[in-house]
């Protein structure tokens, strides 16, 4: 009797943990990611990588102050004098490179948005504008310009010999 | 002094100049080259894509709800839950928190800042939720069964 009252307990006890475990089945978790986090453009292209499984959404947000907070972005590029050009739709198997173009005068500050279709899931990157900052190539082009000089005036001092 | 010598004279002196420019660019003989790929950051989370509040009636609110999110990427971030639909009236009253003890701020008034994880880990950050229909002032004139909204973790580098 009292075996048969502790089996009795114990299917009951088996059966609340297979159904504790079909429910946990229905939630399932969504990763997404993005890379980098934060891109800086001087007027070059850049490439953002996103990694997820399904379909991604994009969108670009702008602020008139450089901020980490999301609400400060509710400008959209034309208002924020900022043209820029990347995939808004696509479907991701793994990962995958966007090429994302701005052109625009001055400095600006922006979030590039990415959601995957159906999902909790949403990730960003922080982008920061500067087209007239262009002192990292210049600084490049100054170190080339006396080593190429020197190179051409060897070559013409030689011609003349 | 001819031309021909002074033109000698400016090619030897270019070329110790192009000389020395080389040997000041290779000074560091004898020292060890270090190497190492580095790599950019990357922003990455994980969210369940369900939560359930049960059933809620305009007056009161539910129960807490715990989610889970993972900073699954490689740097500290900030996370905002928002409403896909702003205009949504029933789930514009979601409450969030980050501990027990906290007090709940309304949905798109609430973030959470997750640590990166430690080498190719999973940083676990819960937060709790809650629908809540005190101050609802709107009517319900009918039994909405299975209503939703999407809500989503928008995840920033901090």
């Amino acid at each position: 009797m009292k075996n048969k009252f502790y089996k009795i307990k114990i299917k009951r006890k088996l059966f609340i943990l297979i159904f504790i475990i079909f429910l946990s089945s229905f939630v399932s978790a969504v990763e997404l990611g993005v890379s980098p986090g934060r891109i800086e453009f001087f007027g070059e292209c850049e490439n953002v990588t996103i990694f997820a499984t399904g379909k991604i959404i994009a969108e670009d947000k702008w602020s008139k102050i450089n901020s980490n907070n999301l609400d400060d972005y509710n400008l959209n590029s034309r208002n924020a004098g900022v043209e820029i050009k990347y995939e808004k739709n696509f479907i991701v198997n793994g990962n995958k490179k966007i090429p994302v173009c701005i052109e625009g005068e001055g400095e600006h500050f922006g979030v590039l948005l990415f959601r995957q279709e159906g999902s909790m899931a949403g990730v960003g990157s922080w982008l920061y504008v500067d087209i007239n900052n262009k002192n990292e190539i210049r600084k490049e082009i100054f170190m080339l310009v006396p080593v190429t000089f020197e190179l051409v005036l060897l070559l013409f001092l030689l011609r003349k010999l | 002094m001819g031309k021909r010598c002074i033109a000698w004279l400016l090619i030897i002196c270019i070329a110790v100049i192009l000389f020395l420019l080389i040997v000041v660019s290779a000074a560091d003989t004898g020292k060890m080259k270090v190497e190492a790929n580095i790599f950019k950051s990357v922003v990455s989370i994980e969210v369940p894509d369900y939560a359930y509040f049960g059933g809620v009636t305009k007056g009161y609110k539910s129960n807490d709800v715990n989610i889970a999110i993972n900073n699954t990427g490689t740097t500290d971030i900030s996370v905002t839950p928002r409403l896909a639909n702003s205009q949504e009236k029933i789930f514009n009253y979601t409450y969030f928190k980050k501990t027990s003890s906290d007090t709940y701020r309304l949905v798109g008034m609430f973030n959470v800042n997750i640590s990166r994880p430690t080498q190719n880990g999973v940083k676990v950050q819960s937060v709790y939720a809650k629908l809540d229909l005190t101050d609802y002032d709107g009517d319900i004139d009918y039994d909405m069964i299975k209503h939703n909204a999407s809500i989503i973790f928008w995840a920033v580098e901090k």
